[in-house]
């Protein structure tokens, strides 16, 4: 074990230690719920592994889960434990010897003492040991979007390959992104109003991207374009992705990780239509 | 107009987009019977570039007003539309993956909504449609003739991106020199006072570098090095030999690349119009200009120009269709290369009265300056009653004096209003002020030269000649030896009005035969000019300046 100078006896005064032989496997997923104005996250951790939640606007939550499995070594005491962490900091303890993918990846052991302790870090490459402590907040409740399968409309899994152009390509002048699921054509269309005029991405149902189409209805809805941005990130590291709406119009997007040891981790966003759509659409 | 790219030129297309949104901000898209052109200028109107794909560049090319039902009387003939650069690269952001996953590229131009449409076909059966609002316009057309230019140089682009790489970025522009024997790329200083805080860089390359190497005049020319990095950025990739056509100082160059009858495309880059001090003689030229004195009856010097920069931002004013239309109609011919033109691609006309009063307003203020400048010159009223001077600055005493680039655009301003027409054209009545700037080679001046000094005559009308200069002048000695290319420095007039009427290039073949290159600031000359021309060439004085007083009224 790397961090063999850490003395087990210490650890006993902590109620979560998680240790991975790989701090990337950690960091790339948090990267994909990292927000560049909103830096605090809430990090439930559990027998199952840590969850990580950002949200935005009351409209946006993203929602990074990483199994204990991810973890080489993951011991949690109490059923529960709950803080907010600012994730900026976190990322950066996490990548402190940078983000380079060469051979050498940095281990990692993660303490929690429990409330009003700081979240303690130690990395260790090449016997070089980073010890970092941050300061951990209240936690803040967060947003349930009450979105359950049953009410699901519409459904596609595709590789996310294809939806990558598509969303990096995006007009950001436009403010919405129009999301159209259809069992009849276009199928599935990623509209942008910009102001150069309008873009349309149409994917068809029966392209060999598409693993799975399941549209029961046609149904377009809209939403703000600045709260779907950081998906992009979760989009680029992932394989797989996703896209489900219900009949309230809300939009769930499931990205599938796949980690430098073959591991699955899973990133869920969760984005509230855009309230002026009806305005919006008589143009 | 409706096309389809195959997607083996999807990236190609893309690329000189990417070219293009280096050089201006907006993207004039005209399809010709002969090919899809794309058009761009530059803020200043300093650089000009043109892509045409031929239809054998399409999978399928049609030009048609195909769905044209309803509206635009005023498209006669075909459609022509700008579109915003950004608006376009969004389209062509990642060359790499439109060459990945493009299949092909349909383009064409939905009229019902108004939007000039990029369907691309990608991979997967994924479709992407791109509806870009478009403004219609005008024809963008730079008024150039590269076939006249007597130096053309054919070069591959690498040597040329070595040549680039060695300048700094930050370096603005470069200056080129040919000669016979060499060729030199240095960079362009302006006005430093302290000579040891400049770096100058210069670079020489041999003929034999070249394709095709074909040198007729010394020259020296100073253009930009942001729009000739594009150029190349465009031609490396592509892979195209490139070959530059110029003439002399102030004079565009052009560069234009072919592709196996599939693309052409062709820059044109205004020069500067005077060099500087610190890197051509300035003592030089001011000899040459006493010198010039001497033989002002033969050959008349404006080295005209520069600065109309300013006045060229405003041209947005005047689109007025019908201005431009009756432009059209007095400039019957073009020259060789230009298809049609559009006002802003005129050269102040003054063969018209009309056009003269357009003519007339542009930067009143600029005129003042030089109404200013030329009033501290005691020699204006030897030009006679009735011709003040051309709003044209003759720099030949003044070298030191601020530089600015020629625009390739000049300025014709919107229409006067109507009572200011009115007063304008009572004073069109009389003659025209028209300059001729001429252009002689060395050898003949000489002649001249020698001839006119042992006369002793001194032409009344000059105007561009400091007193000073010319009190001197008489006690010039013109030295024959003096090496070719410092006195083509001198007797080069150019003109940043391109564009020859029928009239005009008439007698300038005629003008070249006799080995004699009469070159008009205004090339739109009147028949009344070419007349005069023709009269001056015969009796070898080129003089012709006149002019009404509108401006000093202003």
């Amino acid at each position: 074990m790397t961090l063999s100078t850490q003395q087990s006896e210490e650890d006993s005064q902590f109620i979560l230690v998680a240790k991975a032989d790989n701090a990337r496997n950690v960091s790339n997923v948090l990267k994909a719920v990292h927000f560049k104005d909103k830096e605090l996250a809430t990090v439930f951790a559990s027998e199952n592994g840590l969850k990580v939640t950002v949200e935005d606007s009351k409209s946006v939550q993203a929602n990074a889960f990483i199994q204990s499995g991810i973890f080489q070594e993951y011991v949690i005491k109490e059923q529960s434990a709950t803080f907010m962490v600012n994730l900026t900091i976190l990322l950066e303890c996490l990548t402190i010897f940078g983000t380079g993918t060469s051979g050498v990846t940095p281990a990692l052991k993660m303490c929690y003492g429990g409330y009003g302790t700081p979240l303690l870090l130690l990395l260790e490459e090449n016997g070089v040991v980073t010890d970092c402590s941050i300061k951990t907040l209240e936690p803040e409740e967060t947003l349930d979007f009450n979105f359950c399968g049953a009410n699901v409309i519409n459904k596609i899994i595709m590789k996310s390959e294809c939806l990558k152009d598509a969303f990096q390509e995006l007009d950001m002048t436009s403010e919405v992104l129009e999301i159209l699921m259809s069992p009849d054509k276009p199928y599935f269309r990623l509209s942008t109003f910009g102001n150069a005029g309008s873009a349309h991405s149409d994917f068809p149902k029966d392209s060999d991207l598409v693993e799975s189409f399941q549209c029961t209805k046609t149904q377009s809805n809209r939403y703000k374009l600045v709260l779907l941005k950081p998906t992009v990130k979760a989009l680029m590291s992932s394989t797989k992705v996703s896209i489900r709406t219900d009949n309230r119009g809300f939009l769930s997007l499931q990205y599938m990780i796949r980690n430098e040891d073959g591991q699955i981790c899973f990133v869920e966003y969760y984005c509230a239509p855009d309230e002026e759509q009806d305005e919006e659409n008589d143009d | 107009m409706k096309c389809m790219i195959p997607g083996s030129n999807i990236k190609v297309f893309g690329r000189s987009i990417h070219c293009l949104s280096k050089i201006g901000e907006d993207l004039y898209i005209e399809p010709l019977d002969h090919g899809l052109a794309l058009r761009t200028v530059n803020s200043s109107r300093s650089a000009y570039a043109c892509f045409l794909f031929a239809p054998s560049f399409f999978l399928s090319y049609i030009n048609g007003t195909y769905n044209q039902q309803e509206t635009n009387q005023e498209e006669e003939d075909s459609f022509r539309c700008r579109i915003t650069m950004k608006s376009c690269l969004t389209v062509f952001k990642s060359l790499y993956t439109l060459e990945k996953t493009v299949d092909k590229c349909q383009v064409y131009i939905d009229l019902k909504d108004c939007r000039l449409v990029f369907l691309l076909h990608c991979k997967h059966g994924i479709v992407k449609t791109h509806n870009l609002t478009y403004q219609e316009t005008e024809t963008l057309q730079a008024v150039f003739s590269k076939d006249l230019c007597p130096n053309h140089i054919v070069a591959n682009s690498k040597a040329l991106i070595d040549v680039v790489s060695g300048f700094q970025t930050s370096q603005e522009e470069i200056t080129l020199n040919v000669t016979p024997q060499q060729v030199s790329f240095k960079n362009y200083v302006e006005d430093e006072p302290d000579p040891n805080k400049v770096v100058h860089s210069e670079m020489f390359l041999s003929p034999s570098e070249f394709d095709d190497y074909t040198v007729g005049i010394d020259a020296e020319v100073t253009f930009c090095l942001k729009e000739l990095r594009a150029v190349l950025s465009f031609a490396d990739a592509a892979g195209l030999p490139m070959s530059l056509h110029f003439e002399s100082t102030g004079k565009p160059i052009v560069f234009a690349m072919e592709s196996e009858q599939t693309l052409e495309a062709t820059f044109v880059l205004a020069t500067l119009a005077d060099l500087p001090s610190s890197q051509s003689s300035t003592q030089h030229r001011v000899s040459a200009a006493s010198q010039h004195t001497a033989v002002n009856h033969t050959s008349h010097t404006h080295s005209l120009t520069k600065q109309r920069k300013q006045a060229v931002n405003n041209s947005s004013s005047r689109s007025h269709s019908n201005q431009a239309d009756d432009r059209r109609e007095f400039r019957k011919t073009k020259p060789p290369n230009t298809k049609r033109q559009n006002e802003m691609d005129f050269p102040d006309d003054l063969n018209n009265q009309r056009e003269t009063s357009h003519c007339r307003q542009p930067g009143s203020d600029r005129m003042k300056d030089i109404d200013a400048e030329f009033e501290h010159q005691d020699r204006v009223q030897a030009r006679g009653p009735s011709s003040p001077v051309i709003p044209l600055h003759s720099h030949v005493h003044r070298a030191s004096e601020h530089q600015t680039r020629p625009a390739l655009f000049p300025e014709i301003k919107a229409a006067p209003k109507d009572n200011d027409r009115a007063t304008q054209i009572t004073q069109c009545v009389q003659p025209n002020r028209t300059v001729l700037a001429r252009y002689e080679e060395p050898c003949d001046e000489e002649h001249r030269v020698n001839a006119k000094q042992q006369t002793g005559v001194v032409a009344p009308d000059d105007q561009c000649v400091d007193s000073a200069n010319v009190s001197d002048s008489e006690d010039y000695d013109f030295v024959p030896g003096t090496p070719p290319s410092k006195r083509v420095g001198v007797y080069m007039f150019k003109s940043m009005f391109f564009g020859a009427s029928q009239q005009l290039s008439q007698s300038l073949e005629t003008a070249q035969k006799s080995s004699a290159v009469f070159k008009s600031m205004f090339f739109g000359a009147s028949q009344q000019l070419s007349q005069s021309l023709e009269t001056a060439q015969k009796s070898s004085a080129v003089v012709l300046c006149e002019d009404t007083d509108e401006e000093d009224s202003d």
